[in-house]
């Protein structure tokens, strides 16, 4: 009996992953909003609240890692650990033990290379908790990840079967091959209203799609802290084999929060992606009358290459297809609780913005 | 009284640190933000503002009011006495103000005014006397549209205009339309930035703003010729310098324009910005990223010298405001985590934790010492 209850409360510990009401607990970065795409003896970075054994977790298989600490300001935990060339590529689970066992799903994906050209989802605008439409917006998405996987599936297999038949396939087939997917950016209104409830829905959605998911705030889940509860971070960067993706909030776009930390965060964060192939900006809304300092850093001074944003729940009007300052295309999608998303490709010399999908009835 | 901040600031006394008070924003997140002001003598944080994501305090020259933005009907500009007593609306209903700027004399409030599209920006000119604004930088010729013009500051004392008027003078009028017929008084003139060129080709230029009149910096008078994007552009308290930012050269650098020309006086291939004079307009605050994070760095524009105040590896420290003997900089950080208040010697560079709020702290404005 003890041998049973033992085991109960180990397969608990295990399985249990941020605290009950879908907030972050121990570990902060990555998730499964902001993971880690990572090759095998890379160094994957980490932030915690507290020390303890950092594993990769996957089915039955466990990776434990060799984590360097170091404090930060305010008590927090910065760590880094090799990914052991043992390890398998695909999707895991970021375990820590301390005092108590946290987990946080879909955090590291282990990749072999870093593909030269790749594709990516945009869907934006998914307002988890709405009632706008008859059917329910907990469905919509949920039918949006299982047609998104649907596809990226598609969309891999005629990649592979162009790969083997290489040189029997003519050069119109293969201009209209899109690359594989490599992850899903979901530019902000995440929720309706920023309630806990929708940010744990939209934590337990999100892990029903098979490709990294990276997401950002909107103003509709900034009325109180609860996207930094479940994400933690506003505004952050990551590279992408040659190419570099920073994500950035918006909320405030008419008044401009240019009093806060976010501004000297893009200025390094752009200059972190500075030498990248590509930069590319990802966040919920432009506007002209957005913070100017963040413009003159991410438009002016520095253009990204590229911008994806959301809000409107349209396609782009022919003027906003380039931010004014004249250097920066955009990519914006109509809504995903509309039951939209679309491709974009990342090829060596240019961004190829795909045709909208709409994949899912909103009746 | 928070009991944590009197026993850091007292920590801070015995150790020389400074007094006043300095207005700021605290908050847990920007829909509660509020202004405050701290005494730093007995660490005492009294309430000002409206707590209506409240933002950007400007205190009055004489130290006795504080102009900040709070959200009402839009975004508007309230004045309010340093005792927290008559608050008072100043901007036009149903409108988004920004950016409000002292007059040297402390009788009128400039400040920017539109309907919440970035086209229809203006200035207007409240008087504190007549209760009443007026907006400014009106078009002498009905057929020629203004650019939208923002981030407004007065000229003061500044010999600018009548350097300017000279200069065009021996370049010719043709060189600088407009300008022959400018009567610009200094204490009746604003400088500030203008938005150029249409979408898909945006720039800015530094303008000089009348009742009548708002004309463009020309470009002989500027660093260089070209499609360059000025901002922040803030006169000298004892009228010798202009200071702003521009990307000439690539980058963002700090240029002064001064009687002999602009030259740029921070020069260093990361970003430079956010001028702030000194109260006697011998030195320049500004921020920079050259030692990798958020720091802030002083500047001399005689000599172009520039000198680290404070600069973190972990944190960034930004938004610096003088104190009005020039011995101190408060400033923001996130040294602590969240973004809290400091103060910094600007001569042993001694820096000390004003604030220990645990939400945010920002935009401080040093308090002048009230006249006498």
């Amino acid at each position: 009996m003890k041998r049973y209850l033992a085991a109960f409360f180990v397969l608990v510990s295990i399985s249990w992953g941020r605290t009950p009401d879908g907030f972050l607990d121990l570990i902060l970065l990555p998730n499964n909003g902001i993971p880690s795409i990572i090759k095998q003896g890379e160094r994957l970075h980490i932030q915690a609240r507290r020390k303890g054994e950092v594993m990769l977790v996957r089915a039955d298989k466990r990776f434990p890692l060799n984590v360097d600490w170091k404090e930060m300001p305010g008590g927090l935990l910065s760590g880094t650990a090799e990914i052991p060339q043992d390890v398998d590529v695909g999707s895991y689970a970021l375990e820590l033990v301390a005092d108590h066992t946290d987990r946080n799903s879909r955090a590291v994906y282990v990749v072999k290379e870093f593909p030269k050209e790749y594709t990516v989802v945009h869907i934006t605008d998914i307002h988890i908790g709405s009632n706008r439409h008859p059917k329910p917006s907990e469905t919509i998405f949920r039918e949006l990840a299982t047609r998104v996987n649907e596809k990226c599936r598609q969309i891999d297999l005629d990649w592979q079967s162009n790969q083997r038949q290489e040189g029997s396939t003519s050069e119109a087939q293969t201009a209209e091959l899109i690359p594989p997917v490599a992850f899903v950016l979901i530019t902000g209104d995440l929720t309706e209203g920023g309630e806990p409830v929708q940010f744990q829905t939209l934590v337990e959605l999100l892990d029903l799609f098979e490709l990294p998911t990276f997401v950002c705030a909107g103003n509709h889940d900034r009325n109180s802290l609860n996207y930094e509860k479940t994400f933690d971070q506003l505004t952050y960067y990551f590279h992408f084999g040659s190419d570099g993706f920073l994500f950035f909030d918006t909320k405030d776009f008419l008044i401009a929060d240019e009093a806060g930390p976010q501004d000297g965060l893009l200025e390094r964060y752009r200059d972190a992606i500075m030498p990248a192939r590509w930069s590319i900006g990802a966040t919920h809304r432009y506007d002209p009358t957005m913070g100017m300092r963040s413009q003159l850093t991410l438009f002016v001074d520095k253009p990204l290459d590229f911008l994806f944003y959301g809000h409107v729940h349209r396609e782009a009007k022919p003027e906003e297809r380039v931010v004014p300052w004249g250097t920066t295309p955009v990519c914006i999608t109509p809504a995903g609780i509309d039951g939209a998303y679309r491709l974009v490709t990342v090829f060596e010399n240019r961004i190829l913005p795909h045709a909208t999908e709409i994949a899912v009835s909103i009746q | 009284m928070n009991s944590i901040i009197f026993l850091t600031l007292l920590v801070c006394h015995l150790s020389g640190m400074p007094s006043g008070q300095i207005a700021f924003v605290s908050g847990s997140e920007q829909e509660d933000r509020c202004v405050s002001a701290i005494d730093l003598k007995t660490g005492e944080i009294k309430r000002l503002g409206r707590a209506q994501r409240d933002s950007n305090p400007v205190w009055s020259p004489d130290g006795t009011k504080l102009a900040f933005e709070s959200v009402q009907d839009g975004l508007r500009i309230f004045v309010v006495n340093h005792d927290g007593t008559d608050m008072k609306l100043v901007s036009p209903a149903a409108s988004w103000s920004r950016w409000p700027a002292w007059s040297p004399d402390g009788k009128r409030l400039a400040f920017v005014s539109s309907d919440g599209s970035p086209e229809n920006q203006i200035i207007q000119v409240y008087s504190m006397e007549t209760n009443s604004a007026e907006p400014w930088g009106k078009s002498l010729n009905p057929e020629v549209s203004m650019p939208p013009l923002v981030r407004p500051k007065w000229l003061g004392k500044s010999l600018l205009v009548a350097l300017l008027q000279a200069r065009i003078e021996e370049m010719g009028q043709d060189a600088a339309p407009g300008w022959a017929n400018a009567e610009a008084d200094p204490q009746n003139t604003l400088l500030a930035i203008g938005f150029l060129g249409k979408p898909g080709r945006l720039t800015t230029g530094i303008f000089v703003v009348m009742p009548d009149a708002a004309l463009l910096l020309p470009d002989d008078v500027m660093p260089s010729r070209g499609n360059y994007v000025e901002w922040a552009v803030s006169p000298s308290p004892n009228g010798k310098w202009v200071a702003f930012e521009s990307n000439d050269g690539g980058d963002r650098e700090i240029f002064v324009l001064s009687s002999k020309g602009a030259y740029n006086v921070s020069n260093h291939r990361a970003a430079d910005w956010n001028p702030v004079w000194s109260p006697k307009g011998d030195r320049i605050a500004f921020e920079s990223f050259r030692e990798g994070t958020r720091g802030i760095y002083l500047v001399d524009p005689e000599t172009s010298l520039v000198r680290r105040i404070v600069a973190e590896r972990d944190a960034d420290c930004w938004a610096p405001t003088w104190s009005p003997d020039g011995r101190w900089i408060a400033f923001v950080s996130t040294l602590s985590g969240n973004p809290e208040l400091w103060v910094v010697n600007t001569v042993n560079l001694e820096k000390c934790q004003v604030t220990k709020l645990g939400g945010e702290a920002l935009s401080p404005a040093w308090r002048p010492e009230m006249a006498k």
